[in-house]
């Protein structure tokens, strides 16, 4: 299972770029067990860097130097637009800040933390080369809305300066017919019972702990629900020893086909994060035809129309209690915001809209550098 | 907007009208020479008919009579059950029916005696026997031979619509949702074999029975010249709306709608007809070969049950239906207004929306299964083997094996023999482990199933094969031994 939105988004994003016969060039840190310094895959040329640190604010700056001296040796013809995806690699913008750059938000360290501010040094550390990339970059880029407004009140990027490019999906990825019957029996969970599925890091910002919180309430109105909170993270085992006795399985870290079955056949999807600049994990339900319950906030709050194609409520337990309550003995509704909420994926999260955002900025960005150097 | 020179939209309103004798929360156990029905049911039920009668049908009655004279048309499904009720209840309503039933503008349907879903049956000879109950019925109090097969809730598995023509019909109605492929255009005639398919048009249905009652809707309150023009805007050969009767007694409003309607027909050029109209309005040879349709619902009617309760307790019944030497009783626990009640919502189109909570869905459950279950304790002394019997029987909820882990409830419970074997395939490996342990199956076996030798050997199992072959056999075996003589042909008919 792929965890968090940066990723797979950049790495898809650039794919478009390439079908669309741009060329690609993509720094990125090397996964474990991959050999060599470069590859062509889908059409995207890959730089690897193999950073060391012994925390993770060294380890960036090391991989940022090395991503410069990669990006150096790769210069020629040289590239017509930088494109910086979140704090890691600020330090190279730093040092590329000549060239037409952009910047992406996919989120912010206060978002991260839950939507506080943190006194420790790290976040202090973060926080500052995520202020700094949004001063030197040419322009930025945010998922949603909502982080556009968070960054300009956290680090006082100008709003022209800001625009917003949703995450794209490719809706076909995820859908996948199963019997739902078949793969609830998998997880011993009977064929019939209605299941409800979180997918996620299991961290603060992502909320588990809400949902578990809620899952007395659900079972209080209907007792045949089960829950499958999907992912790993540092609040696994504090989770765990939350949900005994409560029909909650922790599969722990789940393979993409796995990933697939679940999500098809899920009766509710819920995402009760406390902070959510995007939420991947909504277009990733919506492309599959879940019903899908989520906190009101950030990019959850902007993209779903209540009760049209999902259920929104407060960042509370009771609350999340309450829309799964709403739903769950109700097999049509499911269906019928299920099915809303896949044909606005189709409308509004195709990655060829996207692309088309993206190369939009690209564009400005161009202009706006070639005016300034005048 | 009167449509000229244009073919003419037809409608199609089918009512259903049934009512299903309640169940009692437990069943009687006395040694009587009473009648049986009255053991499981509250047969007792004259306030609450008339109710029905006073409330629902004869104002309903009564206004769609009117708009017969003012060119309506509709079609009735009605239950024997009901018409059993009436007879004895509400004589009156009964002979108001059956004055609109013999209107040339009206079409008498076909549909199971009990009300039973044809997915719950255990073959298609009961299915044929309770057509021709139902057929025998219709002729008595209505003095028409039905032509057109409504099946309760528009469902219809395979089988049965391989068997309709034994019945003497020659069409049948039911929903795009059981049909192949699944995104038919309802306002098309199709075909089945040698039948004739017509489908309910869900979202017009819905606007009428749920809906058009709520507030919250853009569109309330809903004129009957508003939804005239929606069906003459619906392209296609014919609009298929199929309600419950039952909705005309959720206050006037219904009733003031059905008054206006075929005024509003007229003007908008919709022209009301019933089924058998719809099919003499396309030649017999229409619709062609690629108008054929195939089904979705498997034999076992899962795709309509949505609950676990409503799965168990149909199996339970399908068990039952296998072997019980006499099925009365059986029938009228077949009746759908059971397993709705198992829901906490009707998900069915053309019914009225009824929320009730968990634990109703819980009660309903407990009375069926306790009435299945002393049904099937009575009915033991008549086969071969009693022992047998009684531990092949369904159990009530409260002699269920629950299944558990650290002593919460899995979400699951076995109701018989046959449904532990069924949900030890995907019971989890932690919560087998753990009865194992403690020993639990062979216990439930001996002291509730009654069965030593099977605890002896239940025992001995390590794992969930080991335990799901036991079972298996032991159940072989004591089918074998509980196969009475007289059971060997068709069962007995009352």
């Amino acid at each position: 299972m792929r965890v968090g939105g940066l990723a797979p988004a950049a790495t898809e994003l650039a794919e478009c770029l390439a079908q669309r016969g741009h060329e690609v060039h993509y720094f990125t840190r090397a996964a474990p067990g991959t050999e060599g310094d470069t590859a062509l895959i889908e059409g995207v040329r890959y730089h690897f860097c193999r950073p060391e640190g012994t925390n993770i604010v060294d380890f960036c700056r090391s991989m940022s130097e090395q991503m410069v001296g990669a990006f150096r040796a790769a210069d020629d013809p040289p590239f017509d637009v930088l494109h910086f995806h979140d704090w890691h690699a600020v330090e190279a913008l730093h040092q590329l800040q000549d060239r037409v750059t952009v910047f992406s938000y996919h989120s912010t360290e206060y978002g991260r933390n839950g939507g506080n501010f943190g006194d420790w040094w790290e976040f202090r550390e973060i926080s500052g080369k995520e202020w700094y990339g949004g001063y030197i970059s040419t322009l930025v880029m945010t998922v949603s809305h909502h982080t556009r407004t968070e960054v300009m009140w956290l680090y006082n990027v100008p709003e022209w300066k800001v625009t917003v490019v949703p995450n794209g999906v490719r809706p076909e990825r995820f859908r996948k017919v199963v019997d739902p019957g078949a793969v609830k029996r998998r997880y011993g969970i009977h064929p019939l019972a209605p299941l409800v599925l979180f997918v996620g890091r299991l961290t603060y910002q992502k909320g588990p702990d809400l949902l578990i919180e809620a899952i007395p309430l659900v079972l209080k109105k209907r007792w045949d629900v089960q829950f499958i909170m999907a992912g790993t993270g540092q609040m696994e085992a504090e989770l765990r020893e939350k949900a005994r006795g409560l029909p909650v399985q922790f599969p722990g870290y789940i393979s993409n086909d796995a990933h697939l079955d679940l999500l098809n056949a899920a009766d509710i999807v819920v995402i009760p994060s406390r902070n959510e600049p995007f939420g991947l994990v909504l277009t990733e339900a919506w492309s599959a035809g879940r019903c899908v319950v989520a906190t009101d906030v950030g990019g959850l709050s902007e993209n779903i129309d209540p009760f049209v194609d999902g259920i929104r409520v407060p960042v509370q337990p009771e609350s999340i209690a309450w829309g799964i309550n709403y739903v769950i003995d109700d097999p049509k509704t499911i269906r019928e915001l299920g099915r809303a909420g896949q044909r606005k994926v189709y409308a509004r999260f195709d990655w060829d809209l996207v692309t088309d955002a993206a190369l939009d900025v690209y564009r400005r960005a161009r202009a706006l550098k070639a005016r300034q150097g005048t | 907007m009167r449509t000229v020179g244009v073919q003419k939209t037809q409608a199609c309103f089918v009512f259903d009208l049934h009512r299903g004798l309640p169940l009692r929360p437990a069943p009687l156990r006395v040694r009587s020479r009473r009648d049986p029905l009255d053991l499981y049911f509250e047969t007792e039920i004259g306030g609450e008919v008339r109710d029905l009668a006073d409330r629902a049908l004869l104002p309903a009655v009564e206004t769609l009579a009117n708009g017969l004279d003012q060119g309506f048309a509709c079609a009735l499904a009605v239950s024997g059950t009901l018409v059993d009720l009436l007879d004895r209840h509400a004589p009156d309503a009964l002979a108001a029916l059956a004055r609109l039933a013999r209107h040339p503008r009206v079409e008498v349907l076909a549909t199971p005696y009990h009300h039973g879903l044809s997915a719950l049956l255990p073959d298609t000879e009961e299915f044929l026997l309770d057509m021709e109950r139902h057929r025998a019925r219709m002729e008595a109090v209505f003095g028409v031979v039905p032509a057109v097969f409504a099946p309760p809730e528009l469902c219809v598995t395979r089988a049965i619509a391989e068997a309709l023509p034994r019945t003497g019909c020659t069409a049948l109605l039911t929903e795009p949702r059981w049909c192949l492929p699944r995104d038919l255009d309802p306002t098309l005639v199709y075909r089945f074999g040698p039948s004739r398919v017509l489908l309910r048009h869900c979202r017009l249905s819905d606007d009428l029975a749920q809906r058009f009652f709520s507030p919250e809707w853009d569109r309330y309150p809903l004129s009957a010249g508003t939804y005239a023009d929606w069906l003459a805007r619906t392209p296609g050969e014919c609009v298929l709306i199929g309600l419950d009767l039952d909705l005309f007694g959720d206050g006037g409003a219904l009733l003031a709608f059905f008054d206006a309607l075929p005024g509003a027909l007229d003007d908008a050029g919709v022209v009301a007809t019933t089924p058998s109209g719809v099919l003499a309005a396309h030649p017999a040879e229409w619709p062609g070969p690629d108008r054929e349709v195939g089904w979705t619902v498997p034999d076992e009617g899962e795709s309509w049950f949505e609950t676990i309760l409503q799965h168990s307790a149909a199996s339970a019944l399908q068990r039952a239906g296998a072997w019980l030497p006499d099925r009365e009783v059986w029938r009228h626990l077949s009746s759908t207004d059971h397993f709705r009640a198992m829901a906490m919502r009707t998900g069915g189109c053309g019914q009225r929306q009824s929320m009730v909570g968990h634990q109703a869905t819980v009660e309903a459950f407990g009375r069926f299964m306790r009435a299945l279950s002393a049904l099937e304790e009575r009915m033991a002394s008549r086969v071969r083997s009693r022992k047998a019997a009684v531990t092949l029987r369904t159990l009530p909820p409260e002699l269920a094996f629950v299944f558990s882990r650290d002593g919460h409830p899995a979400g699951y419970a076995a109701h018989s023999l046959a449904e532990c074997i069924e949900q030890l395939t995907f019971a989890a490996d932690d919560v087998v482990a753990g009865h194992i342990d403690r020993q639990d199956f062979s216990r439930w076996c001996r002291d509730v199933l009654m069965d030593g030798v099977l605890a002896e050997r239940v025992i001995q199992c390590r794992n969930r094969n080991e335990l799901q072959e036991t079972m298996q056999e032991r159940i072989e075996e004591l089918e074998r031994r509980r196969r009475s003589p007289s059971s060997a042909g068709s069962p007995s008919t009352p």
